[in-house]
């Protein structure tokens, strides 16, 4: 989510079938959906995403000189 | 301003899993807050409609068509349920992602050389382990030549195959 405004988007792409009876695809995203609001936030893929970024901090490919300037800059004018 | 090491860190920081704010974020995803939109070669629809209702749009010069869903159709979204046989819902848990981040010592044996590790007719399989960046990543490369057209003997070969 962004600082101001943001948007939550679902691209589906569909079949003859999906596309003469989208609306019964709509049926079934809110019933996931739906289904998710129900059950909640789970611990278990919140620690996934966890444990998958640590990962990916631990074996970040390094980057060129000119390409870790660029990084740090945004980074620093954004935290100022 | 922030040093430069917890810059680079940041990012990948999940410190605090924060279920209301999440489940908030969740509730807003409702059927009178959505805007759908839908192309299709299929849909005749637009075929049917009274030409005053189509629009043009001004890049392009598509034409389209802007409607509001039935509030019925909005209610039953809003409300609707899975049935109980049909298995939708959250994913188990990926057994794939490791507990155990550290990396491990355990292959300490230098790699000079790459070894032949399978040998067979048409097919050559070489094998170099890293012990030094101990990245877990897996670098496959393949160079696969066929003999089909003569290649790379033959003139044509070399253009065509």
């Amino acid at each position: 989510m962004g600082n101001a405004f943001d948007m939550f988007t679902l691209d589906i792409g569909l079949t003859d079938k999906g596309e003469k009876d989208y609306q019964q695809v709509m049926k079934f995203v809110y019933m996931f959906i739906n289904e998710i609001k129900k059950e909640g936030v789970k611990d278990f893929l919140y620690d996934e995403l966890k444990r998958k970024s640590e990962m990916q901090f631990a074996n970040e490919k390094k980057m060129s000189p000119m390409e870790t300037a660029n990084e740090l800059s945004k980074k620093l004018n954004a935290n100022l | 301003m922030r040093d430069i090491p917890e810059l680079n860190r940041s990012p990948f920081l999940w410190d605090k899993i924060d279920k209301e704010d999440i489940q908030s974020r969740i509730n807003m995803i409702r059927p009178d807050n959505m805007f759908v939109i839908f192309s299709s070669k299929l849909n005749k629809k637009l075929k049917d409609v009274d030409p005053k209702k189509l629009e043009t749009e001004k890049w392009y010069n598509t034409q389209f068509m802007a409607e509001n869903f039935e509030s019925s159709f909005l209610s039953e979204l809003n409300s609707i349920k899975k049935p109980d046989d049909l298995k939708m819902g959250y994913p188990e848990p990926n057994k794939f992602i490791p507990q155990n981040l550290a990396t491990s010592d355990k292959f300490t044996t230098s790699f000079k050389t790459p070894t032949n590790i399978l040998s067979e007719q048409g097919i050559n399989m070489f094998y170099k382990q890293d012990s030094k960046f101990k990245q877990p990543m897996v670098g496959i490369r393949c160079k696969i030549t066929t003999d089909e057209m003569g290649y790379p003997n033959t003139p044509e070969s070399r253009i065509f195959a």
